[in-house]
């Protein structure tokens, strides 16, 4: 091939790649194919060797390795996991009444109901940049780009791109992951960031004024209008003052570890037709407990 | 026969998305299109490509761009070494993973700041020690498979 044959193969492909990736930019379109395409067709082949891998391993511990005590456990297990999160909401709510008495107008959250989702894999594909982690439901199943994603211990993230019945969430370790919080005592607000798995993350824009402790536990405010308020997040492990700069300097710990997560809790918002609340998506996934509670 | 080939790279596409899924960052895929390049079944590497380009897109974490950049580097760098090297020579295809490695670290770097997202992440370099080292492994076990399964298969 010539040099001049080569040099326009170049500037035609790069043409051509220009053009892509700018009309891309603006609409989205081959973004959405590929979500539509590859993510989903990821999530097609992930799922059955999954059920299959868990159909075996519940077989054997369930009916072969100490059946009774296996399943005494996971009710113990279960048991531990749903009085967790009531406990930690009863704390929220005892704080939140207690504002509300001095305060006596505050516009009451919004009804958000849980869905179960099950991870598929963590981050997958060479152009995975991102902390992140692939789901088995999508926006026809509840998790829509922005949904908050949660366990009973607390936030992990929420829905970077959907497929119709796959996912990938963008957790809260990731440095393009921003989550605006609340310390629970002091009420001390800021904006959580990411510095990579397994390095601590930032509280960003906390004032010098602030009374913020360590181990105080970080929740969701809710002023970024994704999570709702009073979620846990995060726990402060570290605090420096530096006289030059306006901001403390805060660490914190995510509740969660990421790394060993099988099943995960999409947050939904309740939406109301013509007074009546009703409930987006299909019912697919598997329901959690609070849901029977929140469902209209 | 056409039917088979359909079996045979929907076999590998599978097994190749659960080797991502086991090792992060490192595409398991690309060694297929070299072989089926090598086979010289143009239609059939066409369809290849546009497969995966949607593949890693899809569960990529970028804007588009990215996947058909990286894949193009591939077909740029094979089409440039085969004028010096064998195609099929060991040597040749693990000095190609050598640069797909490398090209793997100046995709996400330039993607990262065209998009003007984050900081790079801190094991991106032992990611694409591993791409570089794992693709001409793959290629090998691939166009041994396709020796057996497809024996008819025209190679250059």
């Amino acid at each position: 091939m010539s040099f001049k044959r080569i040099v326009l193969f170049a500037g035609v492909f790069l043409f051509v790649y220009l053009g892509l990736y700018a009309w891309n930019s603006r609409t989205g379109t081959i973004d959405r194919l590929a979500e539509h395409t590859g993510l989903e067709f990821v999530g097609l082949v992930l799922k059955p060797g999954l059920w299959a891998e868990r159909g075996i391993s519940d077989f054997w511990t369930h009916y072969i390795y100490l059946q009774d005590v296996r399943a005494e456990n996971d009710r113990l297990a279960e048991q531990v996991r749903s009085m967790t999160l009531a406990l930690s909401q009863a704390a929220e709510d005892q704080a939140e009444l207690k504002r509300l008495r001095s305060l006596m107008l505050l516009t009451p959250p919004e009804g958000w109901i849980m869905r179960g989702s099950r991870v598929l894999a963590g981050r997958i594909g060479p152009l995975a940049s991102f902390d992140s982690l692939l789901i088995g439901n999508g926006y026809f199943s509840g998790a829509g780009p922005g949904t908050p994603v949660a366990t009973e211990n607390g936030v992990i993230g929420r829905v970077l791109r959907a497929a119709p019945y796959t996912a990938t969430i963008l957790l809260l370790t990731d440095p393009n992951s921003s989550i605006a919080v609340i310390s629970e005592k002091s009420r001390a607000a800021g904006i959580l960031t990411g510095n990579g798995a397994n390095a601590p993350l930032d509280l960003k824009y906390v004032t010098r004024e602030a009374p913020l402790e360590l181990g105080e536990l970080l929740i969701t405010s809710g002023r970024d209008n994704v999570f709702p308020k009073g979620l846990p997040v995060a726990v402060v492990t570290s605090i420096q003052d530096d006289v030059l700069v306006p901001f403390r300097r805060v660490q914190a710990e995510s509740l969660v570890d990421t790394a060993s997560l099988e099943e995960v809790a999409l947050l939904e918002r309740r939406i109301e037709h013509f007074g009546m609340p009703v409930r987006r998506g299909t019912g697919q996934g598997p329901m959690l407990p609070h849901e029977a509670g929140n469902a209209p | 026969m056409k039917a088979k080939n359909i079996v045979f790279w929907l076999l590998f596409l599978v097994a190749g998305i659960w080797a991502q899924r086991f090792v992060p960052g490192v595409d398991m895929l690309a060694p297929g299109v070299l072989v089926s390049l090598q086979e010289r079944r143009t239609a059939q590497t066409l369809w290849l490509l546009l497969i995966m380009i949607l593949i890693q897109e899809g569960v990529g974490t970028f804007a588009f761009g990215a996947a058909l950049l990286w894949y193009v580097a591939m077909l740029v760098v094979y089409f440039a070494g085969r004028w010096m090297f064998e195609a099929e020579n060991f040597l040749f295809i693990s000095l190609l993973g050598l640069c797909l490695g490398a090209a793997h670290l100046a995709i996400i770097n330039s993607m990262q700041i065209l998009q003007e997202l984050g900081e790079i992440r801190k094991n991106l370099p032992m990611e694409s020690l591993i791409q570089a080292f794992v693709f001409p492994v793959i290629w090998l076990v691939v166009r041994q498979l396709r020796k057996e399964w497809a024996p008819h298969a025209d190679t250059i």
